[in-house]
């Protein structure tokens, strides 16, 4: 009995196996149709993508769109250009006029101080010759003074021995001071008080 | 007695003479000589002050003249010639008169002062020669000089 049961079992299970493998060949060759019209539908799409209106179409699409686009981008890029060279030139004038106002009122203060220092140099040079001139004609006047003090003095000098002279000439050998007391006395008499006055020590 | 008693003969009048005066007065004590040898001057010194010498001796006019020598006033007078002794003497008197009753004058000459006199006192030289009256004038002289 059980030898039938295994063997119709076995029966059974061989039937299962070839309805199996009649059913995945059944299955195979219908994707392999399936396979064939995808690749013919492919093949049709290709051709009906790759056409030349299409591409020609699509071309002159592609041109227009990179043509506006190109024009779009022209313009920004200008834009672009210009405001940035706007902008450069804006920053380069103000860089400029900073540079050149610094620079300038480094220079103006440059000149001012050397104003300053040169009229400060000709106020001295102005005191200085003031003072040397003003030196100058003192050291003339005193130059002068000196000399005709000591011509006076020479002149003086000279005349004393002039007088000195003439009178040991004039007078001789003897003076005759008898004659001459009257005239002493008298010349006495007339600084008497100073005479006082010099041996009391009231100078 | 004190020495405000002591006083010089009018004929005393320089300085030199009471030197004089004072050597004889010495070299008289150390010979031992007698009076009547001294000069005029120490002589007449002696005698005008003969209290002292009675009463503290001879010595005592020695100290006295050299005190006088030192207190009385001196008068310098530069004269152009060596004066007489009347010269000397009255102008002596004058000083004594006028100026100090105790003036010694002391006797210089110099030729160049032509006359007059140039008196040196204690602090002051009064020139009152020729020489120096005529340079004073010396503005005058040129014109003098022109005229002659």
């Amino acid at each position: 009995m059980l030898e039938w049961a295994l063997i119709s079992l076995g029966s059974v299970i061989v039937a299962v196996l070839v309805w199996a493998v009649r059913h995945l060949i059944k299955q195979r060759e219908q994707a392999i149709e399936y396979s064939g019209y995808i690749n013919e539908l492919h093949q049709d799409i290709i051709k009906e993508v790759l056409s030349k209106d299409f591409l020609g179409q699509l071309k002159n699409q592609a041109q227009l769109q990179l043509a506006s686009s190109i024009q779009v981008v022209d313009k920004e890029l200008k834009e672009s250009l210009r405001q940035a060279n706007k902008q450069l030139i804006d920053r380069i004038n103000d860089e400029t006029t900073t540079i050149i106002n610094t620079d300038l009122e480094t220079y103006r203060q440059t000149i001012i101080d050397a104003n300053s220092a040169a009229a400060s140099l000709a106020n001295k040079i102005q005191a200085g010759l003031e003072e040397a001139s003003e030196e100058i004609q003192t050291r003339v006047e005193e130059t002068i003074s000196k000399e005709r003090s000591k011509i006076n003095n020479q002149i003086d000098t000279k005349l004393e021995d002039v007088v000195t002279e003439y009178l040991i000439e004039a007078l001789g050998e003897k003076v005759d001071l008898g004659s001459q007391k009257d005239y002493i006395i008298e010349q006495l008499e007339d600084r008497k008080e100073e005479i006082k006055k010099d041996i009391n020590d009231e100078f | 007695m004190s020495s405000k008693n002591f006083s010089l003969p009018e004929n005393v009048v320089t300085k030199r003479d009471v030197r004089l005066a004072i050597r004889q007065i010495e070299k008289l004590i150390e010979d031992d000589e007698d009076i009547s040898n001294l000069s005029e001057p120490a002589k007449s010194i002696a005698s005008i002050n003969s209290d002292i010498v009675d009463n503290k001796g001879i010595n005592e006019i020695i100290k006295e003249s050299r005190s006088f020598l030192k207190r009385a006033p001196l008068f310098d007078l530069i004269l152009a010639d060596y004066p007489y002794d009347s010269f000397i003497q009255d102008v002596g008197a004058w000083f004594r008169e006028n100026i100090d009753s105790e003036a010694l004058l002391d006797i210089r000459v110099r030729r160049t002062i032509g006359g007059g006199v140039i008196l040196i006192s204690k602090n002051k030289i009064f020139d009152m020669s020729f020489r120096s009256r005529l340079l004073e004038s010396r503005d005058k002289i040129p014109e003098v000089l022109k005229r002659v």
